[in-house]
């Protein structure tokens, strides 16, 4: 089956949903494939709250925010692929299978919205016999919210990102005995809000720098072996002890999905996981835009919805009106562990998501000639500057710009 | 349950399912008792999947003599089955001017046991074929026979074709008796079967040792466990032949494998008396730093799986196969490296002193043929379209990272996987990067659908390893929390 679109978004969870409804808006045709059976990505799952504090100003659930962000895609003229997987790429073509068939499409600009997966068990060298037991947070969650069923009684989570402290909650309100959490690093990941709620409102140690030596059980998981770390990140002789415990968690961090985006050859940013993109959003190979996850992992979906209907509106207009564009480029500079849009193109109000590479109380952060005062730096919560259109013209005038994060570090 | 057999087979694994496979040819019954839910499970699925060039072993023993002949049988038996044989190559790589003359002892020893084609190279000739080896090479050993192979999907065609063409597999039945009438096998009892039978053949791997000592001739078996570790396909080009290092006393050395499934595998180690399937931060410093030496491109980063296998090495260093002092009872035993090579060589060798025991042999007239399951990524557009045209379940990409449909996981649970484990080593299904985080709730549905079983029932391995073994709310309704599950 061929088909031909104005614009085909790749993934229909937050970003593919809100980058779709923002192009219809604009006029074009959409086509928004998705490989699941329902539209939503990841948020089905994630049944607790504290989505759209910013875009609702309400605390909702993920299946809310969906529903909410489904019902303005029902407004718009987007034609919707379900249970569709691309399983070929090219400037301007796709290739896809779903029960339906074979379906080629011709688009004029592509986005993806592919999301993130999740880091393994082999990616973090955690040593065991492959027992039954060890999930990725995500996939635990998963199993517990729509499929109905428990990973264990007893369980301990490796990793303080969001889904690691979510889950030991969820967990938790299950009646499965969280034994402790362990972070590598001395400082947390996640959302301050999130330890606070899942961990300490339910008395589940966090263990700073500590690292799981050992899984214990061949059949199933019985039991880990963790150890404190020194300030080289090795284990502490003495510190080791044994936690008897029936499943691990694993939430040790989320990468970009860009299996698809390297069919294409995109220039891609090795400290994001993501493309390159520009303030458009838009990639290395003109007429293929990125937002949401798979761009880098952003902390709110509220971010990733705008984010998205930026690049939405941007494909319809560079489809529409064809530029030439001479970008330069913001490098990271010291203290920075990340940052987006890595290139900037034209003078107008630009957001510059950074991520710190540590946790900072008060921190400046300089880009090109602009500098700004921040507070409260942590690598878990994404700085965001808006820079001015003067701002940006400077550093076009400059050929480019580097960001760097000065400031005294943080305890925690 | 009772009944009766003309030979029974213990352990499934490549060479118990390639002894099934060979008697199926024959006019007899056969049962095969496999303590595991499914085929393969122990050193089978767990091993470098090479099929070995001969210059390693010294030319008077079982492992040189059968894995040149089993070398030579799977150029036909694999495409048979529907398996896919890589023709890599093998190159044994020395990394200083004193290990050249280990090649050529390896070059004359291979002649002696009738490989052809062995070439000694010089260092440039050695780089011209696999560059990204390390400018410090001093020479190789080119031996063309060698292959890779995944010894999982290969095990499963046996035993799908011992199976089509009438042997009985049991699983979950481990032996626990045999019955002996004037020092001759007359039956063998597990704990639900008893089979009354004359010919016995223990191809228990690890356990060999254990059930032989059953029926009054036990041995001692030496576990060698080794780790492997799998890296992305994206890095599977870094060589085009499974490259070898000089042979320590123990093992062949830490290679580098260019799998049958394009990813590129390193390992193994060997540690001696060490009987768990456990991988270990030393295994993997030991395997990445003696790699880097030969392949200075490889990295750890992009380990994506890692596993451990043990081998059953016997107190002669060599392969156990033949007669024991229980009239009837056979061994197969001892199958460390090159075992998978060997496995259809010891197969045949087998059946000839089974017969020459007495075991009637008459060929069948007919074998009917192991069709190869179909693989998506295998698959041309046109032939996608047609398959989803007769089955939407083609059209369900469950696996995204490997690209399974649902149309082969269904075939899968039909040809006999009733759990992940059985699911992945059959489709490929969780191999991939994400190694089954985004799968495995989705394949867990189909299993439940397809059984009749509860989500709850469904294990990775078998019984006692449930995957989510607790319904939402149970454990709230239990008394008491505190007691772990098992």
């Amino acid at each position: 089956m061929n088909y031909s679109f104005d614009v085909v978004v790749i993934g229909g969870g937050p970003a593919g949903i809100a980058a779709a409804r923002s192009a219809a808006q604009k006029g074009a045709t959409v086509a928004l494939l998705e490989r699941e059976e329902e539209l939503g990505g990841i948020l089905p799952q994630c049944i607790h709250h504290g989505f759209g504090l910013q875009r609702f100003r309400e605390e909702l659930t993920g299946p809310e925010y969906a529903e909410r962000e489904l019902t303005l895609l029902a407004k718009e003229k987007v034609e919707i692929f379900l249970q569709t997987t691309v399983v070929d790429l090219h400037p301007g073509l796709i290739d896809a299978v779903s029960p339906q068939g074979s379906l080629h499409f011709k688009a004029g600009s592509i986005i993806l919205a592919m999301g993130a997966r999740e880091r393994t068990a082999a990616a973090i060298g955690l040593a065991s016999a492959r027992p039954s037991g060890i999930f990725t947070a995500g996939a635990a969650q998963r199993l517990v919210n729509i499929e109905g069923c428990l990973p264990g009684k007893k369980a301990v989570i490796v990793g303080s990102g969001d889904i690691g402290l979510i889950m030991a909650r969820r967990l938790s309100l299950e009646g499965v005995k969280v034994a402790c959490v362990v972070e590598i690093l001395p400082y947390p990941g996640g959302l301050l809000r999130n330890r606070v709620q899942c961990l300490d409102d339910f008395d589940i140690p966090l263990l700073l720098s500590h690292a799981v030596l050992k899984v214990w059980g061949e059949k199933r998981v019985e039991a880990v072996t963790i150890a404190k770390l020194d300030e080289a990140g090795k284990p502490i002789p003495g510190t080791e002890r044994k936690v008897p415990c029936d499943c691990l968690l694993l939430s040790v961090g989320l990468i970009p999905e860009n299996e698809l985006s390297e069919k294409l050859n995109l220039a891609m940013d090795p400290a994001t996981g993501g493309p390159v993109v520009d303030q458009d959003m838009e990639t290395s190979v003109r007429g293929v835009f990125a937002c949401g996850n798979v761009v880098a992992i952003s902390d709110l979906v509220d971010d990733v919805t705008k984010q998205a209907e930026l690049a939405g509106e941007r494909a319809v207009e560079l489809l529409r009106n064809p530029q030439s564009k001479q970008g330069v480029p913001l490098k990271m500079g010291k203290g920075v562990r990340s940052l987006y849009p890595q290139i900037l193109v034209r003078p107008e109000p630009v957001e510059v998501v950074i991520r710190a590479a540590s946790p900072m109380d008060k921190a400046r952060a300089t880009i090109g000639q602009a500098s700004f005062n921040l507070r409260n730096v942590r690598p878990a919560q994404a700085v965001k500057i808006k820079l001015s259109a003067a701002e940006v013209e400077q550093i076009l005038e400059a050929q480019g710009g580097t960001v760097e994060l000065e400031g005294e570090a943080s305890e925690n | 349950m009772d009944r009766k057999c003309d030979v029974v087979i213990i352990g499934a694994g490549i060479v118990g399912c390639a002894l099934a496979y060979e008697l199926a040819q024959y006019q007899l019954s056969v049962a095969v008792l496999e303590k595991e839910a499914d085929v393969g499970w122990g050193a089978s699925k767990a091993n470098s999947g090479i099929i070995h060039a001969s210059v390693h072993a010294e030319p008077q023993t079982l492992k040189a003599k059968l894995c040149r002949e089993g070398n030579e049988l799977y150029k036909e038996l694999a495409p048979k089955l529907g398996v896919e044989l890589r023709k890599t190559g093998m190159l044994m790589v020395a990394q200083s001017e004193q290990q050249l003359k280990s090649l050529e002892e390896a070059k004359k020893r291979g002649r002696a046991n009738g490989e052809v084609g062995l070439q000694l190279l010089s260092r440039e000739e050695l780089l011209a074929k696999e560059p990204a080896l390390s400018p410090a090479v001093a020479g190789g050993l080119f031996a063309p026979s060698a292959c890779t192979i995944a010894p999982y999907k290969m095990t499963v065609a046996l035993f799908e074709a011992a199976q089509t063409n009438g042997v009985k597999f049991y699983f979950q039945e481990p032996v626990k008796e045999f019955v002996l009438e004037n020092g001759q096998i007359a039956a063998v009892k597990t704990v639900n079967l008893t089979i009354s039978t004359r010919f016995v053949v223990d191809a228990a791997g690890l356990a060999a040792g254990e059930v032989a000592e059953l029926a009054g001739c036990g041995f001692q078996l030496l576990p060698r466990a080794g780790e492997e570790y799998i890296l992305d396909k994206k890095v599977g080009d870094i060589v085009s032949h499974v490259i070898f290092p000089l042979p320590t006393p123990t093992s062949k050395g830490i290679l580098a494998i260019p799998t049958a499934d394009h990813n590129l595998m390193v390992g193994p180690t060997a540690s001696d008396g060490v009987a768990n399937t456990h991988t270990t931060p030393e295994g993997k410093q030991q395997v990445f730093s003696f790699i880097k030496k030969l392949i200075p491109s490889i990295s750890e980063r992009n380990v994506i799986a890692s596993f451990a296998g043990v081998r059953p090495v016997s107190e002669t260093d060599d392969f156990l196969i033949g007669p024991t002092s229980c009239t009837g009872f056979f061994l197969a035993a001892g199958m460390q490296s090159p075992g998978l090579t060997a496995a259809p060589a010891v197969a045949k060798m087998l059946t000839g002193m089974l017969a020459e025991a007495g075991l009637k042999l008459v060929k069948k007239e007919q074998l009917l043929p192991r069709s190869k399951p179909l693989e998506f990524r295998e698959l041309s557009r046109q032939r996608r379209e047609e398959l989803i045209r007769q089955d939407p379940a083609w059209g369900r990409i469950i696996c995204r990272c490997e690209e399974v449909t649902e149309a082969e996981i269904v075939e899968a649970i039909r040809r006999g996987a009733t759990t992940l484990d059985g699911i992945k080593f059959r489709t490929r299904l969780g191999m991939g990067r994400c190694q089954g985080g985004f799968c495995t709730p989705r394949v867990m549905k189909i299993i439940a659908r397809e059984l009749g079983i509860p989500l709850t029932a469904i294990n990775k391995r078998g019984t006692g390893t449930e995957v989510a073994p607790l319904e939402s709310k149970q454990l709230l309704a239990e008394e008491d929390k505190d007691e772990l599950f098992f």
